[in-house]
Protein backbone atom coordinates (compact mmCIF):
# COMPACT_ATOMS: atom_id res chain seq x y z
CA UNK A 1 0.00 0.00 0.00
CA UNK A 2 1.25 3.44 -0.96
CA UNK A 3 -0.24 6.19 1.21
CA UNK A 4 -0.07 9.78 0.02
CA UNK A 5 -1.12 13.13 1.45
CA UNK A 6 -2.87 15.81 -0.55
CA UNK A 7 -4.39 19.22 -0.21
CA UNK A 8 -5.30 21.68 -2.95
CA UNK A 9 -3.42 24.40 -1.03
CA UNK A 10 -6.34 26.82 -1.05
CA UNK A 11 -5.81 30.55 -0.94
CA UNK A 12 -7.43 31.23 2.41
CA UNK A 13 -8.11 34.85 3.08
CA UNK A 14 -10.79 35.33 5.71
CA UNK A 15 -10.95 38.97 4.70
CA UNK A 16 -11.89 38.04 1.15
CA UNK A 17 -15.53 38.09 0.22
CA UNK A 18 -15.27 34.65 -1.40
CA UNK A 19 -13.91 32.85 1.64
CA UNK A 20 -16.10 30.02 2.86
CA UNK A 21 -17.45 31.56 6.00
CA UNK A 22 -19.08 34.28 3.94
CA UNK A 23 -21.30 31.68 2.28
CA UNK A 24 -21.15 33.84 -0.81
CA UNK A 25 -21.57 31.83 -3.94
CA UNK A 26 -18.61 32.21 -6.21
CA UNK A 27 -18.45 31.44 -9.89
CA UNK A 28 -15.11 30.17 -11.07
CA UNK A 29 -13.27 32.27 -13.66
CA UNK A 30 -14.87 35.46 -12.46
CA UNK A 31 -12.57 36.50 -9.62
CA UNK A 32 -9.90 39.06 -10.37
CA UNK A 33 -6.39 38.56 -9.06
CA UNK A 34 -6.72 42.09 -7.75
CA UNK A 35 -7.92 40.26 -4.63
CA UNK A 36 -4.54 38.52 -4.29
CA UNK A 37 -2.62 39.52 -1.16
CA UNK A 38 0.98 38.41 -1.42
CA UNK A 39 1.43 38.54 2.36
CA UNK A 40 -1.42 36.09 2.82
CA UNK A 41 0.01 33.93 0.05
CA UNK A 42 3.49 33.99 1.59
CA UNK A 43 2.18 32.63 4.87
CA UNK A 44 0.05 30.02 3.15
CA UNK A 45 2.75 28.66 0.86
CA UNK A 46 5.04 28.20 3.83
CA UNK A 47 2.26 26.75 5.96
CA UNK A 48 1.61 24.11 3.32
CA UNK A 49 5.30 23.26 3.11
CA UNK A 50 5.35 22.86 6.90
CA UNK A 51 2.41 20.50 6.66
CA UNK A 52 4.08 18.49 3.90
CA UNK A 53 7.23 18.19 6.00
CA UNK A 54 5.17 17.00 8.95
CA UNK A 55 3.27 14.54 6.74
CA UNK A 56 6.61 13.02 5.78
CA UNK A 57 7.56 12.78 9.46
CA UNK A 58 4.26 11.13 10.22
CA UNK A 59 5.02 8.35 7.76
CA UNK A 60 3.22 9.22 4.55
CA UNK A 61 4.84 7.58 1.54
CA UNK A 62 4.02 10.39 -0.83
CA UNK A 63 3.34 14.11 -0.87
CA UNK A 64 0.98 14.88 -3.68
CA UNK A 65 0.76 18.14 -5.59
CA UNK A 66 -1.58 19.20 -8.36
CA UNK A 67 -2.03 22.27 -10.48
CA UNK A 68 -4.99 24.44 -11.40
CA UNK A 69 -4.74 27.88 -12.88
CA UNK A 70 -6.32 31.32 -12.42
CA UNK A 71 -8.18 30.24 -9.31
CA UNK A 72 -7.83 30.67 -5.55
CA UNK A 73 -8.75 27.10 -4.70
CA UNK A 74 -5.32 25.81 -5.72
CA UNK A 75 -2.27 27.96 -5.02
CA UNK A 76 0.10 25.52 -6.70
CA UNK A 77 -0.49 26.59 -10.26
CA UNK A 78 3.18 25.98 -10.97
CA UNK A 79 3.42 22.88 -8.84
CA UNK A 80 6.86 22.00 -10.18
CA UNK A 81 8.22 24.89 -8.14
CA UNK A 82 6.67 23.38 -5.03
CA UNK A 83 8.00 19.97 -6.04
CA UNK A 84 11.50 21.38 -6.46
CA UNK A 85 11.37 22.87 -2.97
CA UNK A 86 10.09 19.60 -1.52
CA UNK A 87 12.91 17.81 -3.30
CA UNK A 88 15.35 19.85 -1.22
CA UNK A 89 13.57 20.02 2.14
CA UNK A 90 12.25 16.46 2.41
CA UNK A 91 14.35 13.35 2.52
CA UNK A 92 12.26 10.22 2.21
CA UNK A 93 8.75 10.71 0.84
CA UNK A 94 7.97 10.47 -2.84
CA UNK A 95 6.92 13.70 -4.50
CA UNK A 96 3.82 12.88 -6.47
CA UNK A 97 2.66 15.22 -9.23
CA UNK A 98 -0.91 14.55 -10.27
CA UNK A 99 -0.28 16.12 -12.41
CA UNK A 100 1.32 18.29 -15.03
CA UNK A 101 -0.81 19.67 -17.85
CA UNK A 102 0.77 18.04 -20.87
CA UNK A 103 -1.55 19.53 -23.45
CA UNK A 104 -1.20 23.05 -22.12
CA UNK A 105 2.58 23.25 -22.15
CA UNK A 106 3.81 24.83 -25.34
CA UNK A 107 7.23 23.16 -25.03
CA UNK A 108 7.18 19.66 -23.52
CA UNK A 109 10.98 19.53 -23.47
CA UNK A 110 10.99 22.34 -20.94
CA UNK A 111 8.72 20.19 -18.77
CA UNK A 112 10.95 17.14 -19.29
CA UNK A 113 13.91 19.18 -18.06
CA UNK A 114 12.10 20.52 -15.00
CA UNK A 115 10.98 17.07 -13.95
CA UNK A 116 14.38 15.54 -14.54
CA UNK A 117 15.96 18.21 -12.35
CA UNK A 118 13.44 17.59 -9.57
CA UNK A 119 14.08 13.86 -9.80
CA UNK A 120 17.83 14.36 -9.60
CA UNK A 121 17.68 16.88 -6.74
CA UNK A 122 15.39 14.53 -4.78
CA UNK A 123 17.60 11.54 -5.62
CA UNK A 124 14.89 9.69 -7.48
CA UNK A 125 11.81 10.50 -5.41
CA UNK A 126 9.65 12.04 -8.12
CA UNK A 127 6.51 10.38 -9.44
CA UNK A 128 5.28 12.11 -12.57
CA UNK A 129 1.65 12.35 -13.51
CA UNK A 130 -0.15 13.74 -16.48
CA UNK A 131 -3.49 15.48 -16.75
CA UNK A 132 -5.45 17.07 -19.54
CA UNK A 133 -6.86 19.89 -17.44
CA UNK A 134 -10.22 21.58 -17.55
CA UNK A 135 -11.25 24.61 -19.56
CA UNK A 136 -9.80 26.85 -16.88
CA UNK A 137 -6.32 25.53 -17.58
CA UNK A 138 -6.59 25.74 -21.36
CA UNK A 139 -7.87 29.30 -21.14
CA UNK A 140 -5.21 30.39 -18.69
CA UNK A 141 -2.44 29.50 -21.11
CA UNK A 142 -4.44 29.65 -24.33
CA UNK A 143 -3.96 26.02 -25.34
CA UNK A 144 -6.14 25.10 -28.29
CA UNK A 145 -8.76 22.79 -26.83
CA UNK A 146 -9.81 20.73 -29.86
CA UNK A 147 -6.28 19.35 -29.97
CA UNK A 148 -5.95 18.76 -26.23
CA UNK A 149 -5.97 14.97 -26.48
CA UNK A 150 -3.60 14.88 -29.45
CA UNK A 151 -1.23 17.30 -27.74
CA UNK A 152 -1.39 15.28 -24.53
CA UNK A 153 -0.35 12.09 -26.27
CA UNK A 154 2.35 13.66 -28.41
CA UNK A 155 3.86 15.54 -25.48
CA UNK A 156 3.99 12.30 -23.52
CA UNK A 157 5.85 10.49 -26.31
CA UNK A 158 8.27 13.39 -26.69
CA UNK A 159 8.97 13.63 -22.96
CA UNK A 160 9.55 9.91 -22.53
CA UNK A 161 11.90 9.92 -25.52
CA UNK A 162 13.70 12.96 -24.10
CA UNK A 163 14.16 11.12 -20.80
CA UNK A 164 15.22 7.79 -22.23
CA UNK A 165 17.07 8.24 -25.52
CA UNK A 166 20.45 9.87 -26.01
CA UNK A 167 20.29 13.28 -27.61
CA UNK A 168 20.48 15.23 -29.64
CA UNK A 169 17.53 14.27 -31.75
CA UNK A 170 15.06 16.10 -33.90
CA UNK A 171 11.31 15.98 -33.30
CA UNK A 172 8.85 16.65 -36.10
CA UNK A 173 5.42 16.00 -34.66
CA UNK A 174 1.94 17.20 -35.47
CA UNK A 175 1.92 19.73 -32.65
CA UNK A 176 5.56 20.05 -31.62
CA UNK A 177 8.58 20.57 -33.80
CA UNK A 178 12.02 20.85 -32.25
CA UNK A 179 15.31 21.05 -34.05
CA UNK A 180 17.55 20.11 -31.17
CA UNK A 181 16.41 17.99 -28.24
CA UNK A 182 19.31 17.41 -25.92
CA UNK A 183 18.59 18.70 -22.40
CA UNK A 184 21.51 18.10 -20.10
CA UNK A 185 19.34 17.05 -17.16
CA UNK A 186 18.15 13.45 -17.29
CA UNK A 187 16.06 11.60 -14.69
CA UNK A 188 17.75 10.04 -11.68
CA UNK A 189 15.46 7.02 -11.94
CA UNK A 190 16.02 4.64 -14.83
CA UNK A 191 14.65 4.32 -17.38
CA UNK A 192 12.67 7.24 -15.99
CA UNK A 193 10.44 8.15 -13.05
CA UNK A 194 7.18 6.29 -12.55
CA UNK A 195 4.21 7.81 -14.34
CA UNK A 196 0.77 7.80 -12.74
CA UNK A 197 -2.37 9.17 -14.28
CA UNK A 198 -5.20 10.74 -12.30
CA UNK A 199 -8.69 10.78 -13.69
CA UNK A 200 -12.35 11.29 -12.98
CA UNK A 201 -14.55 11.04 -16.04
CA UNK A 202 -12.69 10.41 -19.28
CA UNK A 203 -12.79 6.86 -20.61
CA UNK A 204 -10.05 7.78 -23.10
CA UNK A 205 -7.64 8.71 -20.33
CA UNK A 206 -8.34 5.56 -18.33
CA UNK A 207 -7.93 3.41 -21.42
CA UNK A 208 -4.68 5.16 -22.32
CA UNK A 209 -3.31 4.66 -18.80
CA UNK A 210 -4.28 0.98 -18.83
CA UNK A 211 -2.65 0.42 -22.21
CA UNK A 212 0.52 2.10 -20.97
CA UNK A 213 0.34 0.11 -17.71
CA UNK A 214 0.41 3.32 -15.70
CA UNK A 215 -1.36 3.33 -12.33
CA UNK A 216 -4.65 5.19 -12.57
CA UNK A 217 -5.67 7.36 -9.61
CA UNK A 218 -9.32 8.23 -9.22
CA UNK A 219 -9.62 11.53 -7.46
CA UNK A 220 -12.44 11.83 -4.94
CA UNK A 221 -14.94 9.72 -6.82
CA UNK A 222 -17.66 7.66 -5.18
CA UNK A 223 -16.70 4.15 -4.15
CA UNK A 224 -18.98 2.14 -6.38
CA UNK A 225 -18.22 3.85 -9.71
CA UNK A 226 -14.54 3.86 -8.74
CA UNK A 227 -14.67 0.11 -8.35
CA UNK A 228 -16.41 -0.15 -11.71
CA UNK A 229 -13.70 1.98 -13.32
CA UNK A 230 -11.03 -0.33 -11.94
CA UNK A 231 -12.93 -3.23 -13.47
CA UNK A 232 -12.76 -1.45 -16.83
CA UNK A 233 -9.01 -0.93 -16.34
CA UNK A 234 -8.63 -4.63 -15.46
CA UNK A 235 -10.42 -5.69 -18.63
CA UNK A 236 -8.30 -3.38 -20.80
CA UNK A 237 -5.19 -4.79 -19.11
CA UNK A 238 -6.34 -8.33 -19.89
CA UNK A 239 -6.96 -7.34 -23.50
CA UNK A 240 -3.43 -5.98 -23.61
CA UNK A 241 -1.74 -9.03 -22.21
CA UNK A 242 -1.19 -8.32 -18.56
CA UNK A 243 -2.89 -8.73 -15.20
CA UNK A 244 -3.76 -5.53 -13.36
CA UNK A 245 -4.08 -5.48 -9.61
CA UNK A 246 -4.27 -3.07 -6.67
CA UNK A 247 -0.81 -1.80 -7.63
CA UNK A 248 -2.45 -0.27 -10.71
CA UNK A 249 -5.28 1.46 -8.84
CA UNK A 250 -5.26 4.62 -6.79
CA UNK A 251 -8.08 6.16 -4.81
CA UNK A 252 -8.21 9.63 -3.32
CA UNK A 253 -10.60 10.22 -0.46
CA UNK A 254 -11.17 13.06 1.97
CA UNK A 255 -10.17 12.02 5.49
CA UNK A 256 -9.96 14.02 8.67
CA UNK A 257 -8.91 12.58 12.03
CA UNK A 258 -9.35 14.45 15.26
CA UNK A 259 -9.32 14.13 18.99
CA UNK A 260 -13.06 13.71 19.48
CA UNK A 261 -15.90 12.78 17.19
CA UNK A 262 -17.44 16.20 17.66
CA UNK A 263 -14.25 18.06 16.80
CA UNK A 264 -13.67 15.79 13.82
CA UNK A 265 -17.11 16.49 12.39
CA UNK A 266 -16.92 20.22 12.97
CA UNK A 267 -13.48 20.38 11.37
CA UNK A 268 -14.22 18.06 8.46
CA UNK A 269 -17.14 20.24 7.51
CA UNK A 270 -14.61 22.98 6.79
CA UNK A 271 -13.47 20.92 3.81
CA UNK A 272 -16.52 22.19 2.00
CA UNK A 273 -15.84 25.81 2.84
CA UNK A 274 -12.98 28.01 1.74
CA UNK A 275 -12.42 29.50 -1.69
CA UNK A 276 -15.10 27.70 -3.60
CA UNK A 277 -13.57 24.64 -5.14
CA UNK A 278 -16.07 23.42 -7.72
CA UNK A 279 -14.64 19.92 -7.52
CA UNK A 280 -15.75 19.63 -3.92
CA UNK A 281 -19.34 18.45 -3.82
CA UNK A 282 -21.28 20.78 -1.55
CA UNK A 283 -18.77 23.59 -1.83
CA UNK A 284 -20.13 27.01 -2.69
CA UNK A 285 -18.27 27.17 -5.97
CA UNK A 286 -19.93 27.04 -9.34
CA UNK A 287 -18.47 27.25 -12.81
CA UNK A 288 -19.30 28.76 -16.14
CA UNK A 289 -20.02 25.50 -17.92
CA UNK A 290 -19.19 26.78 -21.39
CA UNK A 291 -15.71 27.72 -20.19
CA UNK A 292 -14.97 24.56 -18.23
CA UNK A 293 -16.13 22.40 -21.11
CA UNK A 294 -14.45 24.29 -23.92
CA UNK A 295 -15.14 23.07 -27.44
CA UNK A 296 -13.43 19.83 -28.25
CA UNK A 297 -11.68 19.60 -24.89
CA UNK A 298 -12.99 16.17 -24.10
CA UNK A 299 -15.64 13.76 -25.22
CA UNK A 300 -19.07 14.33 -23.74
CA UNK A 301 -20.13 10.83 -24.58
CA UNK A 302 -17.22 8.50 -23.85
CA UNK A 303 -17.34 8.81 -20.08
CA UNK A 304 -16.76 6.57 -17.10
CA UNK A 305 -19.38 5.33 -14.59
CA UNK A 306 -18.41 8.29 -12.38
CA UNK A 307 -20.63 10.37 -14.64
CA UNK A 308 -23.43 9.82 -12.10
CA UNK A 309 -21.85 12.26 -9.61
CA UNK A 310 -22.83 15.89 -9.75
CA UNK A 311 -19.48 17.40 -8.74
CA UNK A 312 -17.70 15.40 -11.43
CA UNK A 313 -19.98 16.94 -14.02
CA UNK A 314 -20.17 20.42 -12.55
CA UNK A 315 -16.41 20.75 -12.18
CA UNK A 316 -16.07 20.08 -15.88
CA UNK A 317 -18.88 22.22 -17.12
CA UNK A 318 -21.19 19.38 -18.07
CA UNK A 319 -24.90 19.81 -17.49
CA UNK A 320 -26.05 18.86 -13.98
CA UNK A 321 -29.73 19.00 -14.80
CA UNK A 322 -31.50 16.53 -12.54
CA UNK A 323 -28.77 16.56 -9.88
CA UNK A 324 -28.96 18.38 -6.58
CA UNK A 325 -25.78 19.57 -4.87
CA UNK A 326 -24.56 17.08 -2.28
CA UNK A 327 -24.32 18.05 1.34
CA UNK A 328 -21.68 17.31 3.93
CA UNK A 329 -24.00 14.71 5.42
CA UNK A 330 -24.46 13.05 2.01
CA UNK A 331 -20.74 12.70 1.64
CA UNK A 332 -20.28 11.41 5.14
CA UNK A 333 -22.97 8.80 4.50
CA UNK A 334 -21.28 7.50 1.36
CA UNK A 335 -17.73 7.79 2.77
CA UNK A 336 -16.81 10.57 0.36
CA UNK A 337 -15.65 12.27 3.54
CA UNK A 338 -14.28 10.06 6.29
CA UNK A 339 -14.02 11.78 9.65
CA UNK A 340 -13.76 10.91 13.29
CA UNK A 341 -11.38 9.73 15.94
CA UNK A 342 -8.66 7.30 14.85
CA UNK A 343 -10.85 4.38 15.86
CA UNK A 344 -13.87 5.38 13.82
CA UNK A 345 -11.78 6.58 10.88
CA UNK A 346 -10.02 3.23 10.76
CA UNK A 347 -13.34 1.41 10.61
CA UNK A 348 -14.50 3.60 7.73
CA UNK A 349 -11.18 3.33 5.90
CA UNK A 350 -11.20 -0.42 6.29
CA UNK A 351 -14.63 -0.60 4.68
CA UNK A 352 -13.53 1.68 1.83
CA UNK A 353 -10.40 -0.39 1.20
CA UNK A 354 -12.41 -3.60 1.17
CA UNK A 355 -14.83 -2.14 -1.35
CA UNK A 356 -12.51 -0.23 -3.69
CA UNK A 357 -9.31 -2.32 -3.28
CA UNK A 358 -6.68 0.25 -4.28
CA UNK A 359 -2.95 -0.19 -3.82
CA UNK A 360 -2.52 3.59 -3.68
CA UNK A 361 -4.56 5.74 -1.35
CA UNK A 362 -4.35 9.52 -1.33
CA UNK A 363 -5.58 11.15 1.84
CA UNK A 364 -7.13 14.55 1.06
CA UNK A 365 -7.14 16.73 4.17
CA UNK A 366 -6.22 20.21 5.40
CA UNK A 367 -8.30 21.83 2.67
CA UNK A 368 -11.18 24.28 2.36
CA UNK A 369 -11.33 26.48 5.42
CA UNK A 370 -9.23 24.21 7.64
CA UNK A 371 -6.55 25.93 9.68
CA UNK A 372 -2.95 24.90 10.11
CA UNK A 373 -3.81 23.56 13.55
CA UNK A 374 -6.65 21.51 12.11
CA UNK A 375 -4.33 19.98 9.55
CA UNK A 376 -1.52 19.29 12.04
CA UNK A 377 -3.83 17.62 14.59
CA UNK A 378 -5.06 15.27 11.92
CA UNK A 379 -1.58 14.56 10.60
CA UNK A 380 -0.33 13.74 14.10
CA UNK A 381 -3.12 11.28 14.73
CA UNK A 382 -2.72 9.75 11.31
CA UNK A 383 0.95 9.19 11.96
CA UNK A 384 0.56 7.75 15.42
CA UNK A 385 -2.63 5.73 15.07
CA UNK A 386 -4.05 5.53 11.57
CA UNK A 387 -1.30 4.88 9.03
CA UNK A 388 0.32 1.92 10.84
CA UNK A 389 -3.02 0.20 11.06
CA UNK A 390 -3.91 0.99 7.43
CA UNK A 391 -0.70 -0.74 6.39
CA UNK A 392 -1.82 -3.78 8.34
CA UNK A 393 -5.19 -3.65 6.60
CA UNK A 394 -3.43 -3.54 3.25
CA UNK A 395 -1.48 -6.68 4.12
CA UNK A 396 -4.60 -8.45 5.38
CA UNK A 397 -6.54 -7.44 2.26
CA UNK A 398 -3.63 -8.08 -0.13
CA UNK A 399 -3.44 -4.52 -1.46
CA UNK A 400 0.14 -4.06 -2.64
CA UNK A 401 1.27 -0.67 -3.88
CA UNK A 402 3.28 -0.01 -7.04
CA UNK A 403 6.55 -0.17 -5.12
CA UNK A 404 5.70 -3.65 -3.87
CA UNK A 405 4.31 -5.13 -7.07
CA UNK A 406 5.35 -3.77 -10.44
CA UNK A 407 2.23 -2.37 -12.13
CA UNK A 408 3.69 -3.09 -15.55
CA UNK A 409 4.69 -6.70 -15.02
CA UNK A 410 3.06 -7.91 -11.80
CA UNK A 411 6.51 -8.88 -10.48
CA UNK A 412 7.09 -8.67 -6.75
CA UNK A 413 9.50 -5.93 -5.76
CA UNK A 414 11.54 -5.98 -2.60
CA UNK A 415 10.80 -3.25 -0.09
CA UNK A 416 14.13 -1.60 -0.74
CA UNK A 417 14.18 -1.99 -4.49
CA UNK A 418 14.27 0.82 -6.98
CA UNK A 419 10.94 2.20 -8.17
CA UNK A 420 8.84 0.04 -10.46
CA UNK A 421 9.71 -0.16 -14.11
CA UNK A 422 7.71 1.92 -16.52
CA UNK A 423 7.71 0.47 -20.02
CA UNK A 424 4.98 2.78 -21.24
CA UNK A 425 3.83 0.64 -24.11
CA UNK B 1 -8.65 33.67 -53.13
CA UNK B 2 -9.89 36.91 -54.62
CA UNK B 3 -6.38 38.33 -54.53
CA UNK B 4 -4.82 35.40 -56.33
CA UNK B 5 -7.61 34.31 -58.70
CA UNK B 6 -9.22 37.56 -59.74
CA UNK B 7 -9.78 36.60 -63.42
CA UNK B 8 -12.50 34.31 -62.13
CA UNK B 9 -14.05 36.88 -59.81
CA UNK B 10 -15.80 40.07 -60.91
CA UNK B 11 -16.14 41.85 -57.62
CA UNK B 12 -15.98 41.29 -53.93
CA UNK B 13 -18.70 42.04 -51.41
CA UNK B 14 -17.69 41.48 -47.81
CA UNK B 15 -20.36 41.47 -45.08
CA UNK B 16 -18.84 42.43 -41.72
CA UNK B 17 -15.74 40.33 -42.40
CA UNK B 18 -13.31 39.01 -39.83
CA UNK B 19 -9.65 38.94 -40.75
CA UNK B 20 -8.14 42.24 -39.59
CA UNK B 21 -7.24 43.06 -36.03
CA UNK B 22 -9.52 45.93 -35.02
CA UNK B 23 -7.77 49.19 -34.26
CA UNK B 24 -10.41 49.81 -31.64
CA UNK B 25 -11.82 47.13 -29.34
CA UNK B 26 -11.79 43.40 -29.94
CA UNK B 27 -13.64 40.85 -31.98
CA UNK B 28 -16.18 39.26 -29.64
CA UNK B 29 -14.70 35.90 -28.59
CA UNK B 30 -17.03 33.02 -29.31
CA UNK B 31 -14.83 30.78 -27.15
CA UNK B 32 -15.41 32.92 -24.07
CA UNK B 33 -19.10 33.59 -24.57
CA UNK B 34 -21.97 31.37 -23.60
CA UNK B 35 -23.49 30.11 -26.85
CA UNK B 36 -26.79 31.96 -26.69
CA UNK B 37 -25.15 35.12 -25.37
CA UNK B 38 -22.89 35.07 -28.41
CA UNK B 39 -25.81 34.52 -30.73
CA UNK B 40 -27.71 37.36 -29.09
CA UNK B 41 -24.75 39.68 -29.56
CA UNK B 42 -24.93 39.09 -33.28
CA UNK B 43 -28.24 40.95 -33.52
CA UNK B 44 -28.80 44.66 -33.23
CA UNK B 45 -31.35 44.39 -30.41
CA UNK B 46 -33.10 42.00 -28.04
CA UNK B 47 -36.27 42.33 -30.13
CA UNK B 48 -34.45 41.39 -33.29
CA UNK B 49 -32.87 38.39 -31.57
CA UNK B 50 -36.25 37.18 -30.34
CA UNK B 51 -37.76 37.64 -33.78
CA UNK B 52 -35.05 35.62 -35.52
CA UNK B 53 -34.44 33.08 -32.76
CA UNK B 54 -37.84 32.30 -31.25
CA UNK B 55 -36.61 29.26 -29.32
CA UNK B 56 -33.03 29.63 -28.05
CA UNK B 57 -33.36 26.35 -26.12
CA UNK B 58 -33.98 24.39 -29.32
CA UNK B 59 -31.77 21.30 -29.18
CA UNK B 60 -30.84 21.37 -32.87
CA UNK B 61 -29.83 25.02 -32.57
CA UNK B 62 -27.71 24.26 -29.51
CA UNK B 63 -25.93 21.46 -31.31
CA UNK B 64 -25.33 23.70 -34.31
CA UNK B 65 -23.84 26.36 -32.04
CA UNK B 66 -21.64 23.75 -30.37
CA UNK B 67 -20.31 22.63 -33.74
CA UNK B 68 -19.79 26.22 -34.83
CA UNK B 69 -17.87 26.99 -31.65
CA UNK B 70 -15.67 23.93 -32.02
CA UNK B 71 -14.90 24.84 -35.63
CA UNK B 72 -13.91 28.33 -34.56
CA UNK B 73 -11.69 26.82 -31.86
CA UNK B 74 -10.02 24.62 -34.46
CA UNK B 75 -9.39 27.17 -37.19
CA UNK B 76 -9.06 30.47 -35.37
CA UNK B 77 -7.98 29.84 -31.80
CA UNK B 78 -5.19 32.40 -31.96
CA UNK B 79 -4.89 35.01 -33.13
CA UNK B 80 -8.62 35.13 -32.83
CA UNK B 81 -10.26 35.84 -36.18
CA UNK B 82 -7.53 37.95 -37.70
CA UNK B 83 -4.25 37.61 -39.52
CA UNK B 84 -1.25 39.87 -39.39
CA UNK B 85 -0.44 38.87 -42.97
CA UNK B 86 -3.83 39.64 -44.49
CA UNK B 87 -3.37 43.42 -44.98
CA UNK B 88 -0.43 42.78 -47.30
CA UNK B 89 -2.45 40.30 -49.34
CA UNK B 90 -5.40 42.67 -49.51
CA UNK B 91 -3.09 45.39 -50.79
CA UNK B 92 -2.38 43.32 -53.90
CA UNK B 93 -6.03 43.06 -54.83
CA UNK B 94 -7.27 45.27 -57.65
CA UNK B 95 -10.85 43.96 -57.81
CA UNK B 96 -13.64 46.34 -56.91
CA UNK B 97 -14.66 45.59 -53.34
CA UNK B 98 -17.57 46.65 -51.20
CA UNK B 99 -17.44 46.27 -47.46
CA UNK B 100 -20.85 46.23 -45.80
CA UNK B 101 -21.27 46.70 -42.07
CA UNK B 102 -24.12 47.04 -39.62
CA UNK B 103 -23.79 50.14 -37.48
CA UNK B 104 -24.97 48.12 -34.47
CA UNK B 105 -22.47 45.28 -34.91
CA UNK B 106 -21.38 44.06 -31.46
CA UNK B 107 -19.28 41.15 -32.74
CA UNK B 108 -16.76 43.01 -34.88
CA UNK B 109 -16.47 46.76 -34.30
CA UNK B 110 -18.03 48.71 -37.22
CA UNK B 111 -14.96 50.95 -37.14
CA UNK B 112 -13.14 48.02 -38.75
CA UNK B 113 -14.84 48.93 -42.03
CA UNK B 114 -12.44 51.84 -42.40
CA UNK B 115 -9.48 49.49 -41.94
CA UNK B 116 -10.73 47.30 -44.77
CA UNK B 117 -11.23 50.33 -46.96
CA UNK B 118 -7.66 51.39 -46.24
CA UNK B 119 -6.27 47.93 -46.94
CA UNK B 120 -8.16 47.30 -50.18
CA UNK B 121 -7.01 49.58 -53.02
CA UNK B 122 -10.41 49.68 -54.73
CA UNK B 123 -12.99 49.58 -51.96
CA UNK B 124 -16.08 51.40 -50.88
CA UNK B 125 -17.91 51.04 -47.60
CA UNK B 126 -21.65 50.75 -46.99
CA UNK B 127 -22.92 51.06 -43.43
CA UNK B 128 -26.44 49.88 -42.68
CA UNK B 129 -28.42 51.57 -39.93
CA UNK B 130 -30.14 49.42 -37.36
CA UNK B 131 -28.31 46.21 -38.31
CA UNK B 132 -25.96 44.07 -36.21
CA UNK B 133 -23.42 41.47 -37.23
CA UNK B 134 -25.81 39.03 -38.87
CA UNK B 135 -26.50 41.16 -41.91
CA UNK B 136 -27.83 38.23 -43.88
CA UNK B 137 -30.64 37.88 -41.32
CA UNK B 138 -31.30 41.44 -40.23
CA UNK B 139 -30.64 43.31 -43.46
CA UNK B 140 -31.07 40.67 -46.10
CA UNK B 141 -32.70 42.95 -48.68
CA UNK B 142 -30.17 45.75 -48.30
CA UNK B 143 -27.31 43.28 -48.50
CA UNK B 144 -28.76 41.67 -51.62
CA UNK B 145 -29.32 45.06 -53.26
CA UNK B 146 -25.77 46.17 -52.51
CA UNK B 147 -24.38 42.88 -53.78
CA UNK B 148 -26.32 42.96 -57.04
CA UNK B 149 -25.39 46.58 -57.62
CA UNK B 150 -21.71 45.88 -56.96
CA UNK B 151 -21.62 43.02 -59.45
CA UNK B 152 -23.59 44.92 -62.08
CA UNK B 153 -21.18 47.82 -61.78
CA UNK B 154 -18.18 45.54 -62.03
CA UNK B 155 -19.64 43.71 -65.03
CA UNK B 156 -20.42 46.98 -66.83
CA UNK B 157 -16.88 48.19 -66.34
CA UNK B 158 -15.51 44.80 -67.39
Amino acid sequence: MFIGYFTERPYQDPAARFFGASKEELTDLVLSNADYDSNVAHDLYNRYFDEKLYAEQMGFDGLMLNEHHSTPFTMGSVCNIEAAILARITSRAKIVLLGNLLAVRSDPVFLAEELAMIDVISKGRLISGWVRGTGRESLSHNAQTPFNWERFQEAHELIVKTWTEPGPFRWEGRHHQLRYVNPWAKPYQKPHMPIWVPGVLSYNTLEWAARKRYPYIMTATDEEPTRQCFDIYRKIANDNGYEAGPQNYGYMVKVHVDETEELAEATAEKLLQGPSNPFLEGNQGTVKPWLQALPGLSSRHNMLPTVAARANLAGRGISTTGFTPGTYQDQRAKRGIIAGTPKSVLAQLRAALENVRPGIIMIWDGDGAMTHDDAMRSLRLMGSEVLPRVREFAKELDLPGPFEVDPATGANLSATSEPASVPGD
Amino acid sequence: MAAFAHPEIAALVLAAPAGLKPDEGFILDQVMEEQIAYLRAGFSSAESFERHVPDPRDKALREQLDRSRETIARVSWKPYMYSYELPETLGEMTLPATVVWGREDRVIPPSSAAQWAAALPNCNVRLIDGAGHFLDLEAAEELATITVAAFEAATRKG
